[in-house]
C-alpha cells in the first residue's frame, strides 16, 4: 500500500482566503495564488489579457505541470527506464471548474513538465496518466506485475501571470473486486428525485483468480460533505473526510452468503440493483433489473423480488426511501471486504445526530470519488481541497450529473489476448472513470 | 347649533371647561357650515353655525383629541388639554386635502388611544393610512413600534403578532422546531373589523403534519392580513397593551380597524409599481339630516410575485356598503331624547394566489388558493338620554376557500392499500410518476352576536363609564374537505409504518360554540392641582362549550380579570399601567384533528410475474383528538410614562410589558406502538401464476413504533421589553418634524414536545427492528431577540400641500438562541420499540448500559446568533394635485441596499430590491367641478 508523504510546505491552494492547509497529498503546489477569483483592470501589456463578459479584463496564465514518481513507486518505474524520478509522456489533462469549464490536454516532455498557457486565472482539476504498454507491462517484475499505469492528481487554484504544479503519481494496480459501472437512473424530467430507484451498482473482478462476494460490504459516505456548504464547511467535515485511518460511511450493505455462495470469475461482472424489478413498467426508458445478482432491501416497504438475495444494511440508513442506494449526490462509494460492524469505530456528525462508522482503510478494495459534473449545482460553493483522503483518492471525477442520461464506466486499461477486459484502476477517479450513454449491466467494455 | 349629543345637557359634568371656536375654510378664510365638531372618545359634538362657530360644553379635562369632519374637506384631527375649569377657545382651518392641514399627523399617534380604552396603543388615522405605502392592513401595521417594514404588495400570507418576535426554527428535517410565523400567530391578536371581530379558527386550509404538496395558507395563525385593503381604511387602533374587557379571543393585544364608512366625497386611487397595480373607489352619500348615509367602496389589486422567476400573481378584490340609519329623532334642531341607530355592512372580499405550472422549471408543479369571503353585520343601538345605550351586534362571516396543488411525485414500487378502516387487507404494488393532485375547499362559518349595555353616570367622584355585555359566537365548516384519489396521494415518502393520508370532509366536524359574558368600568376623577385619575377594569367569562351550541355544557371556563390604570400628574404627565388576563379559543382544527393513518407492511412479495405477486399491509388508525384541549392563556402586564407637550411640542412615551401566553396550542408527539404480524406463507412456487396466501394465524408479531401527534396545550410564550414613541417639536423654519418609533421585544417559547432527534433518526427507528430504543431530550427553549428603531423625518408644506417622509428602520440587534444540552449526557431518557417512555437519571447517563444513546445532540442554536446590524430607508413624496386632487412617489428600499448574506458563523439579511411607484388619488366631485 502506498504510503502519503509529508509535505513541508504550506499548501496554498485554499477554498477560503482566512484558510490554509497543510498538504499530506504526495504532492506541492509551488504556485502563488490569487486568495479570490476576482476580476481586475490591469494595464500592464506583459501577458495576454482578455476582456470578460462581466466587464472587467483578466490576466491570461502559464501554468507549468511537473510529474514526478512517488518515491515507494521509483523501482517500478525505473523498470520500463524512468529512474530519474521524473515521468515523460504523461497525458496531462486540466478541466476548469464551473459551468462552462474548458479541457486542455498536454503530454509532459523529457523534463517531465507540461506546459500550459492563456488559462483563465481559477479552479483546475488536473489529473495525469501514464498507461503502460503490454511491452512495458511485461517487463516489470513479479511484485508490480499487476501495475497497468501511472496516476495522480490535484485540484489546483491557477492565477497570472504563471502557476506552476507539481504532481507525483502513483503505480496502478489492477485490484481485485473493483466498482465497474454505476448507473444511476435518471428519469427525463426535471424534477430533482423521480424514480432513482432504478440504480445499479456493477462490481467486477479484476483479478485472476475467483472472488467470493459473500459478505463484501457496499456503501457510500453522507452527500454534501465534500463542499464548502455554510452548514458543512470543509475545516468541520475535514477530520473525517481527510482520515488517513479509513472511510466514515451512514450506509453500507452487506453481500448475503455464508462464504462461498457467491463466486465472482475473473473478467466477471455482478449487478447489484437498488430493486430487482423490471422498471420499464414505470418508465419505458428504465431497465429490466428483475435478473440482477443482488437488490437491496431496506424496510419493508422495499419491494422484493423473492429470487433475487438480497443485502441488508449494516449502518444506519437505509437508503433512498428505504430501497437502497441512489448516488444522486453521494461522493465517494466504495466495496470493502467483510465487515464487523461491532468492531468498527462509531461517531456522530456533527451537523445531523446521525450515527458514522469507519470502515479502516485496509478493508477498501475498490473506492469511486466524484463530484458534480461542471455546471451541476455549482452555485459558488467551493470544492474542499483535498477532496478525499489521497490514499483512497488522488484526484476525483466530475462526473455527477443526474440531468443527463448514460451512465458511469470504468475505462479499460488492457484487453488481454484472450480477449478479456482488465479495467483501468490507478485509485484516481478522474482518470479511471468515464461517462457513457449506453448502459451495459453484467457486461464489461 | 347644537347636535343630538348637546354639550347642553347630558354629558354629567366633571368639569366646566368649555370649547368654543371658529371653522373657517384654508382657501379664503370663508367660515364652514355644518362642520362637526366631536371631542373623541366621548359623546360630545357640535355642529358649525352659519358662521362657522361652535360650542361645547362641559368637557372633560385632560387630554383629548378634538375632530371635525365636513364633507368636502379632509376630516382634521386636533390634540387638545381641556382644563378643569374656564373656557378653551380653538379655531380650527379646514382645507380641502389632508396635506394643506397645518400640524396633519401622518404617523401613528405616539400618545393615541384606542376608542374607549386605556391600554398603550397605537392609533392610525386616514391622513396617515394614506400617507403610508401599503397595500393591506399588514403595510399599515408597519406604523406600530417594532414592527418591520416591507415592500408594498400582496406576496404572501400575511399575519400579524404583536409584541412578539421570531425565534429559532430548525428545518423540520433536523429537530421539531418553531415556532414559525403561523405558530406565532396562532397564538392570537384579535382583529375587530367595524365592531366586529374576524376569525381565521375554522380555517382548516393545511394539509397537516403529513403534507407534502406546496400550498400557502393562513390555517393555525391569525387571518391573511392581505385581505384588508388600506385604501378603504378609515382608522386603525392598535391596542398593543391590554384591551378592555370587551375583546376576547385574544392573547397579544387588539386591532380594532374602522372602515370608511359615512358621507365622503367620491374619489378614486391608483397606485403603480413594477409589480403592484391597485385601483379603489369609494364614496358617500347622506340624506335626511345625515340621519341616513349609505357608502360604497370597491378595491381591486393585483401583485406579481416573483416576476422573471415565476408567474404567481395575487388578485385582491374587495367590495363594502355601509348604510347608517338614525330613527327616532325630532324635527331638525330639536333635542332626541332617545334614538335608535342602525349599522348595517356588507363586505365581500376575494383572495386569489395562482401560481401557475412552468414546465421549464418545474414541470408539473401549480397551485392555487381562492378565497372569499362575504360578512353581513348589523348593529343596532339604542340611545337612553345620551346617557345609556343597549347595542346588539349580529354578524354572520361566510367564507369559501378553494385551494388546488398539484406536483409530479415520483415513488418507487411499494405495496399499498386504499383501505378506510382498520384491519387487514391484501394491497396491490403501485409505483413510478405521477402527477398529484388535491383540493382543500373550506367553507368556514362564524356567527357572532354581542349585546352590550353601555351606562354612564358618576359614582364615588369618578365620572363612570360601565359596559355590560353578552357574546356568543359559533365557528364550523361546511367545505368538502381535502380531496385527492388515494392511489395518488399527495406524499410519497411512506416508509412503511406512515400511511397515506385519507382524504377528509370538514363538513362531519362538529361546530364550535363559545360564549363570554364580561363587564367594564371606565372611571374619571380629577384629583386636583392638575390631577387625575383613570381606571379600567373590568372582568371577562369566556366559555368554550362542549357542544355545538350555546345551551351546552362548558368545557373549559376561563375568568379573565383586567385593569388598566393612568394617574395624570400633570395635563401632559402620565403615568400607566395595566395587569389581566386574556384567553383564546382552540382552532376547529385542533379540537377535532384529522384521524392518523398507519399502514403496516405485512408481506412484501414482487415477484418478476405479476400474477405470483402478493402484498398484505394492514391498517390502524389513530385519533389524536385531546379531549382536554381548551383556551390558551394570556397574562398581560405593563407599565408606561408618557409626557405630551400637544401637537406643537415633543411627546415621548415610553412602556415596559410583559405578556406570558402559557397553554398555546401545539402538536406533541405521543409515542405508542402497532403491532405487526408476522405470516407464513403458502402456494407460493415459481411459475404457479398465483400469488400465494398467508397462512392464518399469524407465526408472530412486532412491536412497531410510532408517534401520534396530538394537539395539547403546551406551548408557553414569554415576551417582554420596552417600546418607545417620540416626537419632538416641528422645525417651523425648516417645517421639519422627526419621530422615532422603537421596541426592544425578547421572545422565549418552549412546548411540551419532546425531542427524539432528526427525522431520519426517527424514521429509522419505526422501520428498522435493529434499533431497540432511540433517545429523547427535553424540548429546547427558543429565544429571539430584535431591537429596532425607526426614524420618520417628515417635511410638510401645507401651503403648497407637499409632504414628504423619509423612514428608516434600523435593526439594532438581532438574534435568536436556543436553551438545551447538546453534549452526549444531555439526553433525557430514551423511547422502546413498544412507545414507552424510559427517564434515564443524569447520574446514570454516563453507564455503558446506555452508550448507544449518547450522541450529540443537533438542531439546536446554542450561541446567540443573528444578521449583522443593518437598516433600511423608504421615502414616500406626496404633492397636492388642482382640484383637489394628490400624488404620490414611492420608493422601498430607496438607496436599493442589498443587505447581507450569511456565513457559516453568522445569519445573513437581505433586503428586497428597491421598489417604487406612484399614488393618484382624484375627487371626482371636484374633478368635475360639482359643488358639494
Amino acid at each position: 500500500m502506498q504510503q502519503a508523504v509529508e509535505s513541508s510546505i504550506m499548501h496554498p491552494i485554499t477554498a477560503r482566503c482566512s484558510r490554509s492547509w497543510r498538504s499530506t497529498l504526495g504532492v506541492t503546489a509551488l504556485c502563488a495564488v490569487a486568495c479570490t477569483q476576482s476580476v481586475s483592470e490591469v494595464s500592464g501589456p506583459s501577458v495576454p489579457t482578455d476582456t470578460t463578459g462581466s466587464g472587467g479584463t483578466v490576466q491570461r496564465a502559464t501554468v507549468t505541470i511537473s510529474v514526478t514518481v512517488e518515491a515507494a513507486d521509483m523501482p517500478i518505474a525505473a523498470q520500463i527506464g524512468e529512474s530519474s524520478g521524473i515521468l515523460r509522456g504523461v497525458w496531462v489533462v486540466l478541466h476548469r471548474s464551473g459551468a462552462g469549464g474548458t479541457t486542455d490536454s498536454a503530454l509532459t516532455d523529457q523534463a517531465g513538465t507540461a506546459q500550459f498557457t492563456r488559462l483563465l486565472p481559477g479552479s483546475y482539476s488536473v489529473s495525469v496518466l501514464r498507461s503502460l504498454s503490454l511491452a512495458e507491462q511485461q517487463k516489470l517484475d513479479s511484485a508490480a506485475a499487476d501495475v497497468t499505469a501511472f496516476a495522480g492528481g490535484l485540484t489546483l487554484q491557477v492565477s497570472a501571470p504563471s502557476t506552476n504544479a507539481q504532481i507525483a503519481v502513483v503505480a496502478g494496480r489492477r485490484g481485485s473486486l473493483v466498482i465497474s459501472e454505476i448507473y444511476i437512473y435518471s428519469p427525463p424530467t426535471a424534477e430533482w428525485l423521480t424514480h432513482p430507484f432504478g440504480t445499479y451498482l456493477e462490481l467486477a473482478n479484476n483479478s485472476d483468480t475467483t472472488i467470493y462476494l459473500d459478505g463484501k460490504v457496499i456503501g457510500w459516505t453522507l452527500p454534501q460533505q465534500h463542499r464548502d456548504f455554510t452548514n458543512y464547511p470543509c475545516d468541520a467535515t475535514e477530520s473525517w473526510r481527510l482520515d488517513t485511518a479509513g472511510i466514515w460511511s451512514h450506509d453500507f450493505w452487506r453481500i448475503p452468503g455464508a462464504g462461498s455462495e457467491y463466486p465472482l470469475e475473473p473478467g466477471e461482472a455482478a449487478i447489484i440493483a437498488t430493486d430487482a424489478i423490471d422498471h420499464r413498467q414505470f418508465n419505458p426508458t428504465a431497465l429490466d433489473l428483475s435478473a440482477a445478482d443482488f437488490e437491496m432491501f431496506g424496510t419493508s416497504e422495499d419491494v422484493d423480488n423473492p429470487f433475487v438475495p438480497n443485502l441488508r444494511p449494516l449502518g444506519f440508513s437505509n437508503g433512498v426511501f428505504g430501497h437502497g442506494m441512489w448516488f444522486g449526490s453521494t461522493p465517494v462509494i466504495f466495496v470493502t471486504n467483510a465487515l464487523d460492524v461491532q468492531q468498527l469505530a462509531r461517531g456522530f456528525v456533527s451537523t445531523v445526530s446521525i450515527p458514522v462508522w469507519r470502515i479502516p482503510l485496509d478493508d477498501v478494495l475498490d473506492a469511486y470519488a466524484t463530484d458534480w459534473a461542471p455546471g451541476v449545482f455549482d452555485a459558488g460553493v467551493p470544492t474542499c481541497v483535498p477532496f478525499v483522503n489521497p490514499l483512497l483518492d488522488r484526484q476525483h471525477a466530475r462526473l455527477l450529473d443526474v440531468s443527463k442520461r448514460g451512465t458511469i464506466r470504468r475505462r479499460v486499461a488492457a484487453i488481454l489476448p484472450s480477449g478479456r477486459v482488465i479495467l483501468q484502476r490507478t485509485r484516481t477517479s478522474d482518470r479511471d472513470f468515464e461517462f457513457v450513454n449506453n448502459p451495459s449491466p453484467s457486461t464489461l467494455p | 347649533m347644537s347636535l343630538g349629543s348637546p354639550a347642553t345637557a347630558q354629558e354629567r359634568p366633571v368639569s366646566s371647561a368649555e370649547i368654543t371656536g371658529r371653522v373657517t375654510a384654508r382657501d379664503g378664510g370663508m367660515p364652514v357650515v355644518s362642520a362637526l365638531v366631536a371631542l373623541e372618545g366621548t359623546r360630545l359634538a357640535a355642529e358649525t353655525d352659519s358662521v362657522g362657530s361652535y360650542r361645547i360644553s362641559n368637557a372633560p379635562a385632560g387630554p383629548h383629541i378634538l375632530n371635525v369632519r365636513r364633507i368636502g374637506f379632509a376630516p382634521s384631527r386636533i390634540p387638545l388639554t381641556i382644563p378643569t375649569s374656564g373656557r378653551l377657545e380653538v379655531n380650527i382651518v379646514l382645507a380641502r386635502t389632508v396635506l394643506e392641514l397645518e400640524d396633519v399627523t401622518v404617523t401613528a399617534d405616539a400618545s393615541g388611544r384606542a376608542a374607549g380604552e386605556l391600554g398603550t396603543a397605537s392609533v392610525i388615522d386616514r391622513p396617515a393610512i394614506a400617507n403610508q405605502t401599503a397595500a393591506s392592513l399588514a403595510g399599515i401595521l408597519e406604523l406600530v413600534p417594532g414592527v418591520p417594514i416591507a415592500p408594498p404588495g400582496l406576496d404572501g400570507v400575511t399575519q400579524i403578532a404583536l409584541r412578539t418576535v421570531p425565534t429559532s426554527s430548525a428545518p423540520a428535517s433536523l429537530v421539531r422546531g418553531g415556532p414559525d410565523a403561523s405558530d406565532l400567530a396562532s397564538f392570537g391578536t384579535l382583529i375587530v373589523v367595524d365592531g366586529v371581530p374576524v376569525s381565521n379558527n375554522a380555517n382548516l386550509q393545511s394539509l397537516g403534519a403529513r403534507g407534502e404538496l406546496p400550498l400557502s395558507t393562513a390555517a393555525g395563525g391569525g387571518i391573511d392580513l392581505r385581505r384588508i385593503p388600506a385604501a378603504t381604511l378609515e382608522r386603525v387602533e392598535v391596542i398593543r397593551g391590554l384591551p378592555s374587557a370587551r375583546y376576547g379571543d385574544l392573547t397579544q393585544g387588539a386591532i380594532l380597524v374602522q372602515t370608511r364608512a359615512a358621507a365622503v366625497a367620491p374619489e378614486v386611487a391608483a397606485r403603480y409599481d413594477a409589480r403592484t397595480l391597485e385601483v379603489s373607489a369609494l364614496g358617500g352619500i347622506d340624506w335626511r339630516d345625515e340621519r341616513q348615509a349609505l357608502t360604497g367602496s370597491f378595491d381591486i389589486a393585483n401583485t406579481r410575485v416573483s416576476p422573471g422567476a415565476t408567474r404567481e400573481r395575487t388578485w385582491r378584490t374587495a367590495l363594502q356598503l355601509a348604510h347608517r340609519a338614525e330613527l327616532g329623532a325630532n324635527s331638525a334642531g330639536a333635542e332626541r331624547l332617545s334614538r335608535l341607530t342602525f349599522d348595517t355592512r356588507i363586505d365581500y372580499w376575494r383572495l386569489d394566489s395562482d401560481s401557475p405550472e412552468q414546465p421549464e422549471i418545474i414541470p408539473g408543479r401549480a397551485s392555487f388558493t381562492h378565497d372569499q369571503g362575504l360578512r353581513v353585520g348589523e348593529r343596532a343601538r339604542f340611545a337612553f338620554h345620551d346617557d345609556a345605550t343597549i347595542e346588539w351586534t349580529l354578524s354572520l362571516d361566510a367564507t369559501r376557500q378553494r385551494a388546488y396543488a398539484q406536483l409530479l411525485r415520483s415513488r418507487p414500487a411499494q405495496p399499498f392499500t386504499d383501505r378506510l378502516t382498520e384491519g387487514r387487507s391484501i394491497g396491490r404494488f403501485v409505483g413510478g410518476d405521477y402527477l398529484s393532485t388535491l383540493t382543500l375547499d373550506g367553507d368556514p362559518r362564524l356567527l357572532y352576536t354581542r349585546l352590550e349595555a353601555d351606562m354612564r353616570g358618576k359614582s364615588f367622584g369618578f365620572d363612570r363609564r360601565l359596559r355590560l355585555g353578552a357574546e356568543a359566537r359559533r365557528e364550523w365548516n361546511s367545505g368538502r374537505g381535502y380531496l385527492f384519489d388515494i392511489e395518488f396521494p399527495p406524499q410519497a415518502s411512506f416508509n412503511g409504518v406512515n400511511g397515506f393520508d385519507r382524504p377528509r370532509r370538514n363538513d362531519t366536524l362538529p361546530a364550535v360554540a363559545s360564549s363570554a359574558l364580561y363587564a367594564d368600568a371606565r372611571l374619571t376623577r380629577p384629583l386636583g392641582s392638575g390631577m387625575s385619575l383613570d381606571l379600567q377594569t373590568g372582568v371577562r367569562l369566556d366559555v368554550l362549550h362542549d357542544g355545538e351550541t350555546w345551551l351546552s355544557g362548558a368545557r373549559d371556563i376561563v375568568p379573565q380579570p383586567r385593569i388598566n390604570a393612568q394617574l395624570s400628574a400633570r395635563s401632559w404627565l402620565r403615568l400607566r399601567g395595566a395587569l389581566g388576563r386574556t384567553a383564546k379559543l382552540p382552532a376547529l382544527g385542533d379540537l377535532h384533528p384529522a384521524a392518523q393513518w398507519f399502514d403496516v407492511v405485512n408481506v412484501n412479495r414482487y415477484t418478476p410475474d405479476p400474477d405470483e405477486r402478493l402484498a398484505v399491509l394492514t391498517t390502524f388508525v389513530r385519533d389524536p383528538t385531546n379531549d382536554e384541549l381548551g383556551f390558551s392563556r394570556s397574562r398581560k402586564a405593563e407599565l408606561a410614562l408618557e409626557a405630551d407637550l400637544g401637537q406643537r411640542g415633543a411627546t415621548i412615551s415610553l412602556t415596559r410589558f410583559h405578556d406570558r401566553i402559557t397553554g398555546g396550542v401545539g402538536l406533541r408527539r405521543d409515542p405508542e406502538f402497532l403491532l405487526r404480524d408476522q405470516y407464513a406463507l403458502a402456494d407460493t412456487g415459481l411459475g404457479t401464476g398465483q400469488p400465494g396466501r398467508i397462512v392464518d394465524p399469524p407465526i408472530g408479531a412486532d412491536s412497531v413504533p410510532i408517534f401520534v401527534e396530538r394537539p395539547v396545550n403546551g406551548s408557553t410564550l414569554a415576551s417582554s421589553g420596552y417600546e418607545l414613541s417620540l416626537r419632538l417639536p416641528e422645525l417651523r423654519a425648516l417645517r421639519l418634524r422627526l419621530e422615532v418609533s422603537g421596541a426592544s421585544t425578547e421572545t422565549r417559547f418552549s412546548t411540551q414536545d419532546l425531542d427524539f432527534g432528526s427525522f431520519q433518526a426517527v424514521s429509522a427507528f419505526e422501520v428498522d427492528s435493529r434499533i431497540d430504543r432511540i433517545p429523547y431530550w427535553e424540548g429546547a427553549v427558543r429565544t429571539g431577540r430584535r431591537d429596532m428603531l425607526t426614524y420618520r423625518l417628515v417635511h410638510h408644506q401645507p401651503t403648497l400641500g407637499f409632504l414628504v417622509t423619509a423612514t428608516v428602520q434600523h435593526t439594532l440587534t438581532e438574534w435568536q438562541r436556543d436553551q438545551g444540552g447538546t453534549d452526549t449526557l444531555s439526553f433525557a431518557g430514551y423511547v422502546t420499540r413498544s412507545g414507552t417512555l424510559i427517564p434515564v437519571p443524569a447520574e446514570q447517563r454516563t453507564s455503558a448500559e446506555f452508550s448507544d444513546l449518547r450522541r450529540p445532540r443537533t438542531g439546536l442554536r446554542v450561541s446567540s446568533r443573528g444578521p449583522p446590524s443593518d437598516w433600511l430607508m423608504n421615502l414616500t413624496v406626496a404633492k397636492t394635485l388642482p382640484r383637489e386632487g394628490r400624488l404620490s412617489f414611492y420608493a422601498f428600499n430607496v438607496l436599493d441596499r442589498l443587505g447581507t448574506f450569511g456565513t457559516a458563523t453568522r445569519d445573513g439579511r437581505l433586503f428586497s430590491s428597491m421598489r417604487f411607484g406612484v399614488d393618484l388619488t382624484l375627487q371626482l366631485d371636484a374633478l368635475l367641478g360639482r359643488s358639494r
